[in-house]
């Protein structure tokens, strides 16, 4: 009875806890998506996620007609202060995705949000940089990194136009082939007080392999 | 002795006749009715729940009481579940479930001493919750209209069997796009419907 009773508490917890939507009140997001020769993209997946508090739900899925188009609605949040990701991706895997985040409910306009048409890469116009660290004395460490040149955004800030940093933004870009780009970064020693930094900023040759840059520590 | 049998034989007719008399127009005339019915929407036009739904069958309940003549009044609640179809249209979620509470007005016909038609008016209160599992996608309330007509058969003790056949129009509560709205906030469906009746 006691299991019963637990478990009963357990399922009504799990069933109150999540995002709560308003069914009275609906959004719609229209988007055009080509690739970089403004060929529209038929096919492409378009996931759109709501994210309230700690929670994270996908409340739309839809992919563009032959005209690289998508119109979805979907029932709004409750809550005013949920942010709306918009993630495109390409079953066949020809071009990268991205995503678009941070979209709020007022940033739709009469219940609507048109989006500029929306490029997506092929993966074959990209390459990797990865920057690997070789720890030669333990007290220096790798501060912030930077790369100037045509560097392939896979997360957008709707509200400012810059890539949000994620847990590998330090050392792994994706960027276009042939060019060269200046790679910043900043090294912090530890072995004084206060702790000293040092920059540097290093021409990096990028053609049509993906590249390992190895930064001495 | 001829005279008392045929006297005999008027009377058991005639107590026979008048009691089937009554049984047979029991439809008409019974103050009390309760109905349970099976139905299939079938839904039309350009809105959300015909466009990016298929409807599942639905049931419902229904009890009137005789208020004047051959006029009935009552209340009953209506339930279905509708599969999503196009989550483009709707959201990302399995079904709306679709219920109502009404007040109804009806008007008893008998046609045949087994048969009766009832045409009906209807009104109440919808509601179309988004579900995936126990998970809700939100309510959408609206008021219900319905219009219809019922053709019921006798079977026997008060029991009946009927057919039902309704228009049913909901008018609901939107907030969108202008340019969508239209799409959002009705709909419009004949209800096709099979049930037992008791009265």
């Amino acid at each position: 009875m006691k299991k019963i009773i637990i478990s009963a508490l357990t399922a009504l917890v799990l069933i109150s806890c999540g995002i709560e939507y308003n069914g009275e009140e609906r959004l719609r997001v229209l988007l055009k998506i080509q690739d970089n020769d403004l060929n529209a993209l038929e096919g492409i997946e378009v996931q759109i996620d709501n994210l309230v508090d700690s929670y994270n739900e996908t409340i739309s899925i839809g992919h563009t007609k032959s005209d690289g188009t998508l119109d979805v609605v979907f029932p709004a949040t409750e809550s005013d202060s949920a942010r709306y990701n918009i993630e495109f991706k390409d079953p066949n895997n020809l071009f990268a995705s991205y995503r678009i985040s941070n979209i709020k409910k007022t940033d739709f306009n009469n219940y609507q949000l048109i989006l500029d048409p929306q490029t997506l890469y092929r993966y074959s116009d990209l390459v990797n940089l990865q920057i690997t660290r070789n720890q030669i004395n333990s007290h220096r460490y790798l501060g912030s990194t930077n790369i100037i040149g045509m560097k392939y955004l896979s997360d957008i800030d709707f509200q400012n136009g810059t890539e949000l940093p994620n847990y590998s933004t330090n050392t792994f870009f994706k960027v276009f082939k042939n060019q060269t780009i200046i790679l910043e970064y900043a090294i912090q020693d530890r072995s004084t007080q206060p702790y000293t930094i040092e920059s540097f900023s290093v021409p990096i040759e990028i053609n049509e392999e993906d590249v390992t840059y190895t930064i001495d520590l | 002795m001829k005279n008392i049998i045929k006297l005999l034989f008027i009377v058991v007719f005639g107590i026979s006749t008048s009691l089937k008399a009554q049984y047979e127009n029991r439809i008409s005339t019974s103050t009390l009715d309760f109905s349970i019915e099976y139905f299939k929407p079938i839904t039309f036009g350009s809105n959300a729940i015909h466009k990016a739904h298929d409807s599942n069958i639905g049931m419902g309940f229904e009890t009137h009481c005789r208020v004047y003549k051959a006029f009935r009044f009552g209340f009953g609640f209506n339930f279905a579940s509708y599969t999503v179809t196009n989550r483009k249209l709707i959201g990302n979620y399995n079904n709306t479930n679709y219920n109502c509470i009404f007040l109804a007005l009806n008007y008893n016909i008998p046609l045949s001493n087994k048969f009766g038609i009832v045409p009906e008016l209807s009104i109440g209160k919808s509601r179309f919750k988004g579900k995936n599992g126990s998970k809700n996608y939100g309510v959408q309330g609206g008021s219900e209209y319905c219009i219809g007509i019922k053709t019921i058969y006798n079977l026997s003790g008060g029991v009946g069997v009927f057919h039902n056949l309704n228009y049913v129009y909901n008018n609901l509560d939107m907030k969108a796009n202008p340019g969508i709205i239209n799409f959002y906030n009705q709909s419009h469906a004949i209800n096709f419907g099979f049930g037992i009746i008791f009265f």
